[in-house]
């Protein structure tokens, strides 16, 4: 039809407390949180754990999860995501502790359900930023 | 510690701006005229108030809203200031407002919210209310998120949960309707049925066109006094019974279970407050910018067991003649986003000036008023 460009879909802008969760997506791994008091472990949107302790540190995750919730998405909220109508908004319940909002692609849209088994799949959006996408495991 | 606060306030006067479908309006105007009509109500001068909070208009943001709206309308604010807690913005307003009062530091505190997004935003309205967003989410921003989203994935749960299905939340919208049709202005007044909801174009499965609200401009207003000063002003008297606030996290994914505990947490305090129950209660006017959420604000506030909801709204519960007539305006699925809509209601079940909806002899009114996805809740209790 027209040559128009896709726009780019909105990426990450790391600050210093999240760059080092959207570096290892750049290099195909998955970091969460950890408290270093009580282990607790969750996204990098949390700076202090629930029990009081400041001092969090990194840990390894396996990428592998379950499906919390989902949505089909049909009506996109940016031209950059038209093309993919419909795609499936899924919360995913890591096994490593923590949550993520991410999509699932590499499978039909009908084909999702809660409690689906997934793993993590990684896309490079920018200079050391990756974000992080789930597939059927 | 000084005594409580509840039952000393009062909301005095309630107004809303004239909305128009074709001609763009600033959230500023349609502050001011609410604002406005909220004085007038009450018999009050703007130089008889001393204290303005608003909302942040989301669809037209201004840097200081709460001061170019005390500005405009020449009140000498003592208190001022703009909430950011979306949908629970005019509940939290009052709540504020109350606090002031009872702390001494105001007497008499206009609360308004309103927003331009209805005849400003051209072609397709989620993208324009994203491109009205100043700010992008790293957590939900990069996979596409729109707001029908964010409370699809908390029905999706909620289906999950409680086997329910998307006719329990056509019910919602169905029973909006009943209440719109009996009203000559409202903007959406045919004849509904769940098959036709269910056959409105998908937005964000499980939610169709008709579980969301239209998108639209609004201003409403309620203005806060102690029932001391109240005594002077229109009649009757309409006081704050009890009230809480329910706070749960920003991102959908943070929160530990869905549905989110703000509204249990809100409806625990301002019930425990009043000292009544749920089925005390004559009328619930609760935030339905969604199905869904009106839906489990309804259960969460303890008007039906969880996963009832569609059985409350499907049922006649929740119409006039009801055992708890529920958004009687016809809500904000029938009049659009005016989150602010579920006050000036309540207000006036309570004075039995609701005009044709009147809930018959209603003595205490509910106002529920949810934020961010269900992430804020603000409960209260009115009565006379």
């Amino acid at each position: 039809m027209s040559d128009t460009p896709i726009p780019a879909k909105p990426s990450p802008s790391p600050g210093d407390a999240t760059a080092p969760f959207w570096a290892a997506c750049a290099e195909g791994r998955l970091r969460l949180r950890a408290c270093t008091a009580c282990g607790a472990r969750f996204t990098p949107t949390r700076a202090a754990c629930g029990c009081g302790c400041t001092r969090l540190e990194w840990v390894e995750a396996s990428g592998r999860g379950t499906v919390f919730s989902y949505t089909v998405v049909h009506r996109a909220p940016d031209p950059a995501f038209r093309a993919e109508l419909p795609y499936v908004i899924a919360i995913v319940a890591l096994e490593d502790g923590g949550r993520l909002m991410s999509n699932v692609i590499g499978c039909a849209a009908d084909a999702v359900r809660i409690g689906l088994p997934v793993r993590a799949v990684y896309e490079t959006v920018g200079e050391g930023v990756g974000v992080p996408k789930f597939t059927p495991a | 510690m000084t005594q409580s606060m509840y039952g000393r306030i009062a909301i005095a006067g309630v107004g809303e701006a004239a909305i128009s479908t074709t001609q763009v309006r600033t959230a500023q105007d349609l502050a001011v005229e609410a604002g406005l009509a909220a004085m007038a109500d009450a018999g009050v001068s703007p130089r008889e108030v001393d204290g303005v909070i608003t909302a942040s208009p989301a669809g037209d943001p201004h840097f200081m809203f709460s001061t170019l709206v005390a500005e405009a309308l020449n009140i000498p604010a003592r208190v001022n200031m703009a909430i950011q807690a979306a949908g629970a913005s005019p509940g939290m307003g009052v709540l504020y407002a109350a606090r002031a009062i009872a702390a001494g530091d105001a007497h008499t505190v206009l609360v308004c919210e309103s927003d331009s997004r209805g005849a400003k935003f051209k072609g397709d309205k989620i993208q324009a209310m994203r491109a009205a967003r100043p700010w992008t989410d790293d957590w939900e921003d990069p996979f596409g998120l729109t707001v029908p989203g964010k409370y699809a994935l908390v029905a999706q749960r909620w289906m999950h949960r409680f086997g329910g299905r998307p006719e329990d939340l056509a019910a919602v919208a169905v029973a909006a309707r009943q209440h719109a049709m009996r009203q000559p202005h409202a903007p959406r007044k045919d004849p509904l049925t769940v098959d036709k909801v269910l056959g409105s174009a998908m937005i964000a499965s499980p939610l169709h066109a008709l579980d969301c609200c239209p998108v639209a401009d609004w201003g409403g207003a309620v203005l806060v006094t102690t029932v001391e000063r109240a005594r002077d002003l229109r009649p009757p008297v309409v006081r704050l019974l009890g009230a809480g606030e329910g706070h749960s996290p920003y991102h959908l994914a943070d929160i530990d279970d869905l549905p989110p505990a703000a509204t249990r947490q809100s409806a625990q305090a301002a019930f425990g407050i009043a000292g009544v129950k749920p089925s005390d209660i004559d009328t619930a006017q609760v935030f339905d910018a969604f199905t869904i959420a009106a839906l489990i604000a309804m259960e969460d506030l303890g008007f039906c067991e969880p996963g009832a909801g569609g059985a409350l709204f499907a049922g006649g519960d929740t119409a006039l003649g009801g055992s708890i007539p529920t958004n009687t305006t016809g809500g904000m699925l029938t009049w659009g986003n005016a989150h602010v809509i579920v006050l000036p209601e309540a207000v006036r079940q309570v004075r039995g000036d609701a005009g044709i909806n009147q809930v018959a002899g209603a003595e205490l009114a509910l106002a529920h008023g949810i934020g961010g996805p269900m992430a804020l809740a603000v409960t209260m209790i009115l009565g006379k």
